[in-house]
């Protein structure tokens, strides 16, 4: 019968309309996490099968977890299950804010298994990128804990820096970070983190971590090719007029292109700068921008005029340099969109 | 109007229904006792609170779902009150979208009323509820309707019992499913790989309805998420229906 | 037009791993507006298949059935059937009152016409004072009254009735059938399924007969029976004993009742031979009955070859 072949088609077409709708779901959720914070896929083959109650076993498992902290403090004091305990039931509720916290201080402060803490307040930090508890707790280990260690002030710098630039941190958090960025060299960190990222068994964290290291990388060689644009002004008396003539002086080699396909450019300024990082910067400057316009929507109920009210309007305090010194940003008030 | 008198009348017979309201008690009973999980954390109680509420109306509400849903045509034949009723001038389907109204209703007093429980519950413990907290219930909901969808689907293709374990098992596994979204990219040129996919679309993806994390812990939701869960919710739902429509416009009574 | 048309309608159940069974063979049958028709056979023997099928509940295997000249697939031709199933039941925690309203409903009645419904159809079938009780714990014969109710409500030309009788005392049985030639009397037409003869007797046009799913015989009753006389009754008074016994040794039965003697002969020729020895000898007749078989004989006649069932 004729309708019933209608309705069966309605059907087929209904049915690939929800899997459009599902694609949508997928980009919905990466938008969510934010854009250099990956997740881990095959850790979370775990979660699949307890039907949609992770969160509970999670908390099970945790109250579990704390009794066994309970019982082994009086006890032995080994605690030799805490970081698998911990570490499952993170794998259940990656968003589980205090477990990441108190395994991690539980792991430092009663097993002295720093590394273990560390691992795990670190895998907090990929989750929940919004969270500035966890890098918070990260750098007070590497202040406290391991503070005679090399290299760990400027470690903890750099997580004071991360929990710092989340919107929810506290003023005293921003303020220690200013403080400590004055004081140390973050570059050897930071290195050190994605080399270990590197290491990772996910194909993902590693392509990232790769790009990561050969921007650093980049960021060097142009400090390196600045710093040698002094060395020839000292040398020849005045600074040199384009790239080729640095080339040519033979004080360091000068790379046309980076290994990601941008290029070194001599500014006006008689700077030297990498579009690769200029790109970089933009990026994430606009998705800045883009956010305060939006937070003055909904705070005035309409699209800011031009960006400078969103200085005028208390949104921000100063609007950022365009990354490029002969651009500038572009807002259509129309759309509220900034490019 | 038919539908609409259809619905009330399923309202008002499954309201009766004693089965009910035995899951309705267990569940406030879980609801209350997961206060005492709180006492033996370390300040986690009213995030184990909201997590079992969460979970508390997502699971009594799937077992109200299949219970009543898969019985709902297998009752009428028993008790011969569908033959009078089909013998009407009306269309078949008819019966079946009204049944579902019926049920609709019948779930969202439950969702409401756990909700209303679950949020007074936290709030007298000293807890605070974002509006995470009430995407999620809604989300649950979406849920329930397109389990329940199922459920009618099954009731007018085989025995309740049987209809009973198949939703059921989907339901669990529906919220496995994105198993198969993480293996295709290991799969890269195989045939497997676009069976996999295939899998993964056909089969209803009930993970994406699970707020419980972000609303237990606090975080934040984005409205296009919400808005694309429902989105996806109500085609399949409506897929299902169509579905069942057409099964049961076959169907020797 | 005729009320009811069926063209060959037939019916198959199939279902994995057992045999098929087919409960309706090539149904030919017609019935006439404004005719009381009665549907008769065992139980098994697809009167309730084919009751199913005129009502849409069936899909017929092949065949088509047409009421009104409407097909019975539709709906529309359903506004034209008031149908009551055989031990038909209702929501429980209804009143007659709220399924009345519920079926008016059904049938997109505006709220008036529903009132008016209530009102014509609880004189009727006397549901007044039960009006507001919940049908649970109704007995047999107020469910068949309400059942017969929810048949009537949108004044339907064409009622379809699954053994109404069944499971009624003598009272409910009277009312049922005071009911149908009711309707008939309104112009209607009814046909309904029933295995008790006696009631069909009395109030049926025409029948017809299905035996394993097969039509066997159809029409008028008093034609149907036309041909046999069963026996003859004979009602005799002052018989002088020898006659008494001479008699009883012909007759098929014999039975002495306070002063009379019954006689049952096997035909009118020996029963006339025995009225006129009785008169000879000196008796009165009181009463001479021939015996016409009954629709249960005849009935009862038919299921005695057996036909074959088809696989």
């Amino acid at each position: 019968m004729k309708a019933r072949a209608i309705a069966a088609l309605v059907a087929v077409a209904v049915f690939f309309g929800a899997v459009g709708a599902q694609r949508q779901i997928h980009q919905a959720q990466e938008a969510d996490r934010g854009e250099d914070i990956l997740f881990l896929p095959n850790q979370k083959l775990l979660n699949h099968f307890t039907g949609g109650l992770n969160n509970i076993v999670a908390d099970l498992l945790w109250l579990r977890c704390i009794q066994y902290i309970g019982t082994e403090s009086k006890g032995d004091r080994n605690f030799t299950w805490l970081n698998e305990m911990v570490n499952a039931v993170v794998q259940l509720d990656p968003h589980f804010g205090d477990a990441y916290r108190y395994g991690g201080m539980f792991l430092a402060a009663l097993k002295s298994d720093d590394d273990s803490g560390i691992k795990l307040l670190e895998r907090g930090v990929v989750a929940n990128p919004r969270n500035f508890q966890l890098p918070y707790e990260l750098a007070m280990i590497f202040l406290l804990n391991r503070k005679d260690e090399p290299g760990s002030k400027e470690r903890a710098t750099y997580y004071l820096s991360m929990a710092a630039s989340i919107d929810t941190c506290p003023e005293f958090v921003r303020d220690l970070a200013t403080t400590l960025q004055g004081q140390y060299n973050l570059d050897e960190v930071e290195i050190g983190m994605w080399n270990r990222m590197a290491d990772s068994e996910d194909k993902l964290l590693r392509e990232l971590a790769q790009r990561k290291l050969v921007e650093v990388d980049i960021r060097n060689t142009t400090e390196t090719l600045n710093k040698a644009m002094l060395t020839f002004n000292g040398r020849v008396g005045h600074f040199p007029n384009n790239l080729e003539e640095l080339a040519a002086s033979g004080i360091t080699p000068v790379p046309v292109n980076d290994a990601l396909g941008g290029y070194f450019v001599l500014g006006d300024d008689g700077v030297i700068r990498n579009t690769t990082l200029l790109d970089g910067e933009k990026k994430n400057l606009l998705k800045s921008l883009q956010k305060l316009v939006e937070r003055y929507k909904e705070d005035k109920g309409e699209w800011p005029p031009s960006l400078q009210a969103l200085v005028d309007g208390g949104i921000t305090d100063q609007l950022p340099e365009h990354p490029y010194h002969d651009e500038t940003w572009h807002y259509d008030r129309a759309t509220g969109l900034v490019s | 109007m038919r539908i609409l008198a259809i619905a009330q009348n399923t309202f008002r017979e499954s309201i009766r229904d004693k089965v009910l309201y035995v899951l309705l008690f267990f569940a406030a009973v879980t609801i209350f006792g997961s206060k005492a999980l709180g006492w033996i954390s370390i300040g986690q109680d009213i995030k184990i609170v909201k997590d079992i509420a969460l979970s508390a109306t997502s699971i009594f509400g799937i077992l109200i779902a299949i219970f009543v849903g898969t019985s709902l045509i297998y009752k009428e034949i028993d008790k011969r009150t569908l033959y009078t009723i089909l013998a009407q001038p009306m269309h078949r389907y008819e019966f079946i979208l009204g049944k579902y109204l019926g049920l609709v209703a019948l779930l969202a007093v439950v969702t409401v009323t756990m909700a209303l429980v679950s949020s007074l519950y936290i709030l007298m413990l000293g807890g605070t509820l974002q509006v995470t907290f009430f995407l999620a219930i809604l989300l649950i909901y979406g849920k329930l309707l397109l389990i329940t969808a199922f459920a009618v689907l099954m009731s007018s293709l085989t025995s309740p019992i049987l209809g009973a374990i198949i939703v059921f098992s989907v339901a669990v596994f529906g919220h496995a499913t994105e198993v198969f979204r993480d293996l295709p990219p290991q799969f890269e040129g195989t045939s497997a790989k676009a069976i996999l996919e295939a899998v993964y679309y056909v089969v209803p993806n009930l993970s994406n309805f699970d707020l419980a994390q972000e609303a237990a812990n606090g975080i934040e939701v984005s409205g296009a998420y919400v808005i694309w869960v429902m989105a996806y919710g109500l085609l399949y739902t409506v897929m299902l229906l169509i579905l069942a429509a057409l099964a049961f416009q076959e169907k020797d009574v | 037009m005729s009320a009811i048309v069926t063209k060959n309608l037939s019916k198959i159940y199939r279902e994995l791993g057992k045999a098929s069974v087919k409960s309706l063979d090539g149904l030919d049958l017609t019935i006439e507006k404004n005719e009381v028709y009665g549907f008769l056979g065992r139980n098994g023997a697809g009167k309730t298949t084919t009751i199913k099928l005129l009502c849409g509940l069936l899909k017929p295997t092949s065949g088509e059935a047409t009421v009104f000249g409407e097909s019975v697939r539709t709906p529309q031709a359903r506004r034209l059937i008031g149908y009551l199933p055989e031990q038909p039941y209702f929501y429980e925690y209804l009143t007659p009152k709220e399924t009345i309203d519920f079926y008016g409903k059904l049938q997109k009645l505006s709220p008036a016409e529903r009132a008016h419904q209530w009102d014509k159809l609880s004189e009727l079938l006397d549901l007044r004072d039960i009006a507001n009780q919940r049908l649970k714990g109704f007995s047999k014969g107020m469910r068949q009254r309400i059942g017969f109710a929810v048949a009537l409500v949108g004044n339907p030309p064409l009622l379809i009735l699954d053994e109404p009788m069944s499971g009624l005392d003598p009272i409910g049985r009277r009312m049922i059938r005071d009911l149908i030639m009711r309707c008939r009397d309104e112009k209607k037409t009814i046909f309904f399924s029933s295995h008790v003869m006696s009631d069909v007797e009395q109030i049926c046009d025409r029948v017809s007969i299905m035996v394993k799913g097969k039509l066997t015989h159809r029409g008028r009753i008093d034609q149907l029976l036309a041909q046999k006389t069963k026996a003859v009754e004979v009602i005799a008074v002052g018989l002088s004993e020898e006659l008494r016994t001479a008699l009883g040794g012909i007759a098929q039965s014999h039975r002495p009742l306070d002063e009379q003697d019954i006689f049952n002969f096997a035909d009118e020729g020996e029963a006339n031979d025995a009225v006129q020895r009785i008169q000879q000898g000196g008796g009165r007749i009181v009463q001479f009955s021939p015996i016409r078989e009954s629709l249960e004989d005849f009935f009862l006649r038919q299921q005695e070859p057996t036909v074959e069932e088809v696989v």
